[in-house]
């Protein structure tokens, strides 16, 4: 047996050999890529982590006796009345929907999505400015009751931020668990029911006990959106760590409290995130949609039925109707006045830097999925997944944990580049929009990465194995079978890191150059200042391109169970 | 005492299209019932109104005496005491495997119910797994645990829909003789349904045999495959084919296998126009015998080959010869029609027969 020699004495040469030249072996140009992908990401990573267990002694203390009790407070409160609210809300609406029959149902169980078009910080102006003093909801009820006296809580609250922040991040909940109610197999409600269940007792005991894994991961998004808030908290001025790490750094200059607030904020976000991807794996093993008979909803009577139209009607009016008209009423306001050729080049700045933010972030994509279908091994999936780990650092830790470094790195070059050639910079990198990219770059990889990486799985190594045979491979099979069998992954993820990116703001907020001012910087600066009419005309610009993923997720559940 | 289970002119249909019509049966406390029948027939439907999922369209359910169904009246399936093992074994994926077999004892106390899951556990040889997930099982282990769970709470009647279609043909053998193992160590009444007649051979005391709508028969499977009540169920069960021919007397018949000589399956007048059944056993294989027929087609079964063989004048009957025997298809060999059991139908009965199933890959031939 010749072959199995050789073969056997190839495995002797690689188990002795140079590991260097296992290193360039293992190092394939997809490989490359993949690494430099995740290289990126684990740079910042590190930087934050590295701080948490360096602490400075001074800033330290300082931190523990005077920020973080109340940061850790206000983040409790915030994260506890999210989640009941979103629970409530997303649960409650997720069933009628999924498993009930009421009037307007079929509109409803999309229209109830729309709230995700609003970014956070948009919903939070407006109510705001709706609850003002001298907003239309005060004084319309001064004009009917003028004697009344009675006076508004402030909405510049804990529970104003609560609520808003509820009403922006229930869909995330309403989606799960609507997709988990409506694909229970009728099976599990009749075997629960040939076991001694009423249809209620079923419910309660089955049903919903089913839907657990859903619902419990449709929460935890809500818990990391809520810790990585940066622009409704801000707004509302209710201090957590994203507004800390701001403040210790652009107003105090202290970039070492930032980073080492941001540290803190990544455990606890590290933590929500194994949660998740335990639960994600709990929802593959409970997968109960297999069975493809249709689901008998329940019939609720009359009386209930109209009970769940206006419960449904008066979310969708708070989390989306109300907020947008208040919204078209400013802009029309407005118009005259904000609408000219400044506004034009907001918007061309903000379609340039979001166009080229999704390329580049689906350049990345393509890598790490290609190097995930060429290398099936577990180092090349522990490099992907690393790489797509960036959605977990909530924008200002981002920003915190990419500018540390790029100093650095900037400081190093310059002194490299004086002693070499004798040329004089005061800065390379810093404060280029190159530091903007590589960030949108780690934070938006997992929204492009996913697209591209399920398209890809459809292409099974089969299919390259029939091109082969026919003769098609290399260049052409990536043209003739690859490209078409990508193209829809490929644009769901160009539009969905564009939108992302559009509607990013502490990013672009703390590492833009001079002059790079986005809708959503426009928005948060105009906000900071009260100005609502006027941050209603970029906010409007944001919704209707907001309204692009939403239209996406209805379209994509809609035809997950027509299947 | 009452039967466990009474079925009375049942029918079932959704708007104006019935599913099922005029469906009566009985089963005994003890006995397995088998709804045969093929895909699409109604069984399920059949087995839901049972269970009372679905409302009946007229006729009667009964359950020890008690009615349970009626036109316009049904208890609800959580009262009627009736254990259901569902085709996808619908076994609930958050709760583990002795919580799902548990289930059902909610009003049983505590200090009762763990023997009894335990003891079930063992029944169905799955002791080691009650901490498991059913997404820890393998299929054969998820429905034993889906049998336990039915069992569990004793009731009157166990319903299973087509309990072996998943699973693949080895395990199913197997696990056919276990289930009825168990069921009949229970003392429980059971009624399943499949297409599968070797299934049902294995299962079942009583085999009703479903085509367009009703029960054809309701008998043992050694009833309905030595005398099946119409030429539909004898199409159904088992392998064979029909000839056409004439009475000559109360135990003679003559057609193209010669002057066939036993007991008639139904007594039929001198002169009347028939059609027999001629099952693969009864044709011999004789290479001396002066009939010959010419090979058509042949399927090679290991112990046996089965050759369509067409005879003199047309007709083509079946024949199992050991496998040692190899011929050529075109091939002309000598047989000997052995019959004792005559079966036959008078010939407009049999000519409303006009499916040839092949979902077993059975054949069957059908001269009209």
């Amino acid at each position: 047996m010749p072959q199995t020699k050789a073969l056997q004495r190839q495995r002797v040469r690689s188990l002795g050999g140079f590991s260097m030249r296992k290193l360039t072996q293992f190092l394939d140009g997809w490989r490359l890529g993949a690494s430099g992908v995740a290289f990126l990401v684990a740079v910042p990573l590190l930087v934050i982590f590295s701080s948490f267990f360096r602490p400075t002694q001074g800033i330290w203390d300082h931190l523990i006796e005077n920020v973080l009790p109340g940061l850790f407070a206000n983040t409790a409160w915030l994260v506890l009345g999210v989640s009941l609210g979103t629970l409530f809300l997303g649960v409650a609406l997720g069933w009628l929907t999924g498993s009930c029959d009421f009037p307007g149902r079929k509109m409803f169980s999309w229209a109830m999505l729309l709230p995700l078009a609003m970014p956070t910080y948009v919903l939070a102006f407006i109510y705001l400015g709706l609850f003002d003093f001298v907003g239309p909801v005060q004084t319309g009820f001064r004009a009917l009751f003028p004697q009344s006296g009675f006076r508004f809580p402030d909405i510049r609250s804990t529970g104003g931020v609560i609520l808003v922040m509820t009403l922006a991040l229930y869909p995330y909940v309403y989606l799960l668990s609507r997709s988990a109610f409506m694909t229970q197999g009728k099976s599990s409600m009749e075997a629960a029911r040939s076991l001694g269940l009423s249809p209620t007792g079923a419910f309660f005991k089955v049903c919903l006990p089913m839907a657990r894994p859903w619902i419990a991961g449709g929460l935890m998004l809500v818990i990391m959106d809520t810790l990585a808030d940066f622009g409704a908290v801000s707004i509302f001025n209710f201090d957590t760590f994203t507004t800390a790490i701001y403040k210790s750094w652009f107003g105090f200059f202290s970039l070492t409290a930032a980073a080492q607030l941001s540290s803190i904020l990544v455990f606890i976000v590290l933590v929500v995130i194994l949660l998740e991807q335990r639960l994600r794996t709990r929802m593959r093993y409970t997968d109960a949609g297999k069975s493809g008979l249709r689901i008998d909803r329940f019939q609720l009577s009359r009386g209930l039925g109209w009970a769940a139209f206006a419960f449904s009607l008066v979310v969708l009016l708070a989390g989306f109707i109300v907020p947008c008209t208040q919204l078209v009423l400013w802009t029309i306001e407005i118009f005259d006045l904000e609408f000219g050729s400044r506004y034009f080049s907001l918007v061309g700045r903000t379609f340039f830097l979001a166009s080229t933010a999704a390329l580049v972030t689906c350049f990345g994509a393509i890598i790490l999925t290609y190097t995930k279908r060429r290398h099936p091994d577990p180092c090349t999936s522990g490099l992907t997944r690393l790489a797509t780990l960036g959605y977990a650092l909530p924008g200002p830790v981002l920003a915190v944990g990419i500018f540390i470094p790029v100093a650095k790195l900037d400081n190093l070059l310059i002194g490299l580049l004086q002693s070499a050639f004798g040329y004089e910079a005061s800065s390379l990198l810093q404060g280029t929009i190159v530091i903007m990219f590589t960030a949108y770059l780690i934070r938006f990889m997992t929204t492009g990465f996913n697209p591209v990486d399920s398209a890809m799985q459809r292409i099974t190594p089969s299919i390259d194995e029939a091109s082969n045979l026919m003769g098609v491979k290399g260049f052409a099979l990536l043209r003739s079978v690859h490209m078409p069998m990508l193209k829809n992954g490929l644009l769901t993820a160009l539009t969905l890191v564009f939108v992302e990116v559009m509607k990013e703001m502490p990013i672009t907020l703390m590492t833009r150059p001079f002059g790079w001012d986005t809708l959503a910087v426009k928005i948060f600066e105009l906000s900071s200042e009260g100005e609502w009419e006027r941050s209603a005309l970029p906010a409007v610009a944001l919704v209707l391109v907001g309204l692009v993923p939403v239209i996406f997720l209805t379209h994509h559940s809609e035809k997950q169970h027509r299947k | 005492m009452h039967p466990t289970l009474e079925v009375e002119n049942l029918s079932k249909g959704y708007g104006n299209h019935l599913v099922i019509e005029d469906v009566t049966f009985t089963l005994q406390q003890g006995e397995i019932g088998c709804l045969l029948g093929p895909s699409g027939c109604g069984k399920t439907t059949l087995l839901r109104t049972i269970a009372g999922f679905e409302d009946v369209h007229s006729g009667e359910i009964w359950m020890e005496g008690h009615q349970v169904a009626s036109q316009g009246f049904s208890v609800p399936p959580e009262k009627r005491r009736v254990g259901m093992l569902f085709q996808d074994y619908a076994l609930f994926p958050h709760l583990t495997v002795f919580q799902n077999v548990a289930f059902g004892l909610r009003s049983t106390k505590n200090s009762e119910k763990k023997p009894r899951v335990t003891d079930l556990l063992s029944t169905v040889g799955l002791n080691g797994a009650a901490d498991k997930y059913p997404h820890e099982l393998s299929g054969g282990q998820q429905q034993r645990v889906a049998l336990a769970r039915a069992l569990a709470p004793k009731p009157r009647i166990l319903l299973l829909d087509e309990p072996f279609s998943n699973l693949d043909v080895a395990l199913r053998e197997r696990l056919s003789m276990e289930v009825r193992h168990i069921i009949q160590e229970q003392l429980t009444t059971a009624l399943m349904v499949t297409h599968n007649q070797q299934e049902a051979f294995a299962m079942a005391d009583k085999i009703g045999v479903i085509s367009g709508r009703r029960i054809q028969q309701w008998d043992s499977a050694h009833t309905i495959y030595h005398r099946p009540a119409n030429g539909s169920v004898a199409a159904f069960v088992g392998e064979g084919a029909l000839l056409p021919g004439i009475v000559l007397d109360s135990r003679r018949v003559e057609c193209e296998l010669g002057i066939l000589e036993g007991s008639f399956s139904s007594p039929c007048p001198k002169g009347c126009e028939v059609d027999i059944l001629i099952r693969p056993e009864d044709i011999i294989h004789e290479d001396e015998s002066r009939m010959k027929a010419m090979i058509v087609h042949k399927t090679f079964r290991g112990p046996n080959i089965l050759y369509t063989l067409r005879l003199s004048k047309g007709s083509t009957v079946l024949a199992l010869v050991p496998s040692h025997h190899r011929h050529q298809i075109g091939q002309k060999i000598g047989i000997r029609p052995e019959v004792e059991d005559i079966v036959l139908f008078k010939r407009e009965e049999a000519c409303e027969i006009d499916m040839i199933d092949t979902i077993e890959g059975h054949q069957f031939q059908l001269h009209c």
